[in-house]
C-alpha cells in the first residue's frame, strides 16, 4: 500500500459519500446539503460517536439527530415501532456504519484505523474544537424535515 | 426435521433484529447473543449450523470468539459468516485464516445475507399463510 502523508483533500467529500451511502443503502432516504437558511430547530437530540484510532491518527464521528428522526430512522432498520434504548442503539448503529465508510477511505489514503465501540448520549447539540494539531469538518443535512448533523475532528499523529 | 439453527452474534441489537428480520421468511431458529462470550456459550448450548458474527464487540470480540471456536473439536467447522463495519485488510485475513465463509461489510441488505447464507445451509421459505405482514 502507498503511504500519504495527507489526509483526504477534503474530509467534506468523505463524509458526504460516507453518509449518503448508508442514508441511500440502509434507510432508503435521501440527504441534501443544508441551506444557510435551514436553521437547526433547537431541539435536544441524540449523539452518537465513534472513535477511529490508529498508529497515524486519531478520529472522532460525531452523529447529531432528532428523536423524532431517530424514531423514524430505527422503525426503518428494524421494521417496527421502537423506544428507548431500542432508538439509542439504532442511532449508535447507524453512526457505526457511517464511521466504517469514512475509516474506509482513511485507510485508502494511508491512514488506516479501528473503529470503536458507539457511545450515544442525549441533549443540547454539541459542536466539536478544533486544535493546533487537529482537522474539523462540520456538515449539516437535511432529510424531509429532519437536519442531521455530522462532524468528524481527525488528529494526526506525527 | 429439525429446522436449520443460526445464531446471530452483535453486540447491537438492532443489528440482531435486522438480521432475525432477514429470516423471517424462512424455516429455521434463530438465536441470538450480544458479545463473543455470550456467543461462544450459545453455540456450544444450540450447536448452530451457521453464525453471523459481528468483529467489535464489548467483553469478546468477534475474532477471539472464533479462536476459541476453532480449538472446540464439536465447533471448529461450524460456518461462520462475519457482519461487520469493521472493513481493514488485516482483520479480513485473520478471519479468512480462522476458516469464515464470508465477509459482509455493514451496510447490508436482506437479499446479499441471503444469498451467502444459502450458499451454506439449505432454507427453506415458510408457508405463505405462515408469513405475517410486514408493516413499514
Amino acid at each position: 500500500m502507498m503511504i500519504s502523508t495527507r489526509l483526504p483533500s477534503s474530509l467534506a467529500d468523505t463524509v458526504e459519500r460516507a453518509l449518503k451511502e448508508i442514508f441511500s443503502k440502509q434507510l432508503k432516504l435521501t440527504l441534501e446539503p443544508a441551506s444557510s437558511s435551514d436553521e437547526p430547530p433547537n431541539l435536544k437530540v441524540f449523539h452518537a460517536s465513534v472513535s477511529i484510532t490508529g498508529e497515524r491518527v486519531k478520529a472522532s464521528v460525531l452523529l447529531q439527530v432528532s428523536e423524532a428522526f431517530a424514531a423514524k430512522a430505527t422503525k426503518i432498520l428494524i421494521g417496527c415501532d421502537a423506544e428507548g434504548e431500542e432508538i439509542q442503539d439504532a442511532t449508535g448503529e447507524l453512526c457505526n456504519m457511517i464511521s466504517g465508510r469514512i475509516k474506509s477511505e482513511l485507510t485508502t489514503v494511508g491512514f488506516p484505523g479501528i473503529l470503536g465501540t458507539p457511545t450515544i448520549t442525549f441533549g443540547s447539540r454539541i459542536d466539536l474544537r478544533d486544535t493546533i494539531d487537529s482537522e474539523l469538518c462540520r456538515t449539516e443535512w437535511v432529510c424531509g424535515t429532519d437536519h442531521i448533523n455530522l462532524q468528524i475532528l481527525i488528529h494526526k499523529q506525527p | 426435521m429439525s429446522l436449520p439453527k443460526i445464531l446471530s452474534v452483535d453486540d447491537s441489537r438492532t443489528m440482531r433484529m435486522m438480521v432475525k428480520r432477514a429470516f423471517r421468511n424462512f424455516q429455521c431458529e434463530l438465536f441470538e447473543a450480544a458479545d463473543g462470550a455470550e456467543g461462544l456459550a450459545a453455540a456450544i448450548a444450540n450447536k448452530p449450523d451457521l453464525i453471523v458474527l459481528d468483529y467489535n464487540m464489548p467483553v469478546m470480540d468477534g475474532v477471539t470468539m472464533l479462536r476459541n471456536m476453532r480449538e472446540n473439536a464439536e465447533l471448529k467447522r461450524t460456518p461462520v459468516i462475519m457482519l461487520s463495519a469493521e472493513d481493514s485488510n488485516e482483520i479480513i485475513s485473520t478471519v479468512a485464516r480462522l476458516g469464515v465463509r464470508d465477509y459482509i461489510i455493514k451496510p447490508f441488505e436482506d437479499e446479499n445475507l441471503l444469498s451467502k447464507v444459502t450458499r451454506i445451509i439449505n432454507l427453506e421459505r415458510k408457508p405463505e399463510t405462515d408469513q405475517p405482514p410486514v408493516v413499514y
